[in-house]
């Protein structure tokens, strides 16, 4: 093809290396871009550089999974099976305990003297545990996504700080 | 402690095995590196596991799972600003521009197997918003369709972007032939 041939016919040779180029993966050529590819230099290399991109692309290496997948997923899911009924259980506990031994006191069922406080003060810890644990172990089981997405944007704007400004000037 | 019971018609042990390679390849493939890849991979296992009631059973419980991931990955990437893409002018076709004028084939030198492991190594220097587009269509063989509307974008504009990869590719093809000749 000479330069002449060549202005001439430039529509048509784009027209045949856009179909070269969108039909690679699912579809034939038409006959004359299949012509085109075949019976001309230009055809002939965009043809191939076509072939060759679907098919690097489309045979890209499978690699081998790190053992330590199995244990970050499966360690993860090991996790206390808390209800929301366990939650508002121990909340109610934690709730009702003081007034419980505020009444107690008044009606003269409890004499607390200082000797007690110790004992008050470590029963109030328990009584917090026992609401904290199954809080967070809930919150982590049914909220983590959540949880990461919070501890993700934190890590974002830690690494970024002028997002978080830029969000309030936004 | 307990450890949680889900009903589920799923064997989350054996979804593991049979599914691991395909999740973390696609995790390669979307961060290309192994730490991303296997962060990203031990989300999608636990969103899944998470979601395993919501699962109907009206796909494989592999591609339920890969579609899933997959998601999670774009939406990651697109989190990480590293899917921003915006209508790009132009659409599949090609311009004069794009091709080389001289009519010679500066790659005739090479084999097949050469000009892929070149289209390999360059594939991985694209930008993510031609690199992503690219892997979709040719290796994952996702419709259009699909990969905009997971991609959160017009098919046009997939489409300028593939366009674009392709281009790019091809350029670097002939320019590393023409670097080594």
């Amino acid at each position: 093809m000479n330069e002449h041939t060549h202005r001439k016919n430039e529509p048509e040779i784009l027209r045949h290396v856009t179909e070269i180029y969108t039909v690679e993966r699912d579809a034939a050529l038409s006959p004359a871009a299949s012509r085109f590819a075949e019976t001309t230099t230009v055809g002939r290399r965009e043809a191939r550089i076509a072939r060759s991109i679907a098919a690097g692309v489309a045979d890209l290496p499978r690699l081998s999974v790190p053992a330590r997948l199995r244990a970050l997923v499966f360690d993860r899911l090991t996790r206390p099976a808390y209800r929301w009924y366990h939650i508002a259980a121990a909340a109610v506990f934690a709730g009702l305990s003081p007034v419980v031994l505020q009444q107690a006191q008044a009606s003269g069922l409890l004499v607390m003297d200082d000797s007690m406080l110790p004992w008050v003060y470590v029963s109030f810890g328990v009584l917090n545990a026992m609401l904290v644990f199954p809080v967070a172990f809930y919150l982590l089981a049914n909220r983590r996504r959540d949880i990461e997405e919070i501890e993700r944007s934190f890590d974002l704007y830690l690494e970024h700080p002028s997002r978080l400004f830029a969000r309030f000037r936004g | 402690m307990a450890e949680a019971k889900k009903p589920q018609a799923i064997d989350f042990d054996e979804l593991f095995d049979s599914t691991s390679s395909m999740i973390y390849n696609l995790g390669m493939r979307l961060f290309r590196n192994e730490e991303d890849a296997l962060d990203f991979a031990q989300d999608a296992y636990l969103r899944a596991y998470d979601r395993l009631d919501s699962f109907r059973g009206e796909a494989r419980p592999s591609t339920w799972l890969y579609s899933l991931a997959l998601n999670l990955g774009l939406n990651r990437l697109k989190k990480m600003k590293r899917l921003k893409m915006k209508e790009l002018p132009g659409d599949e076709s090609w311009t004069i521009d794009d091709l080389q004028s001289e009519e010679d084939d500066p790659l005739e030198q090479l084999t097949d197997l050469e000009m892929e492991t070149i289209v390999r190594e360059e594939l991985q220097q694209l930008p993510d918003v031609y690199r992503i587009p690219l892997i979709l269509y040719y290796f994952d063989k996702l419709p259009y369709r699909d990969i905009a509307d997971r991609m959160e974008i017009k098919e046009g504009t997939l489409k300028s972007y593939l366009h674009r990869g392709k281009a790019i590719l091809r350029e670097r093809l002939l320019r590393r032939e023409i670097e080594e000749v």
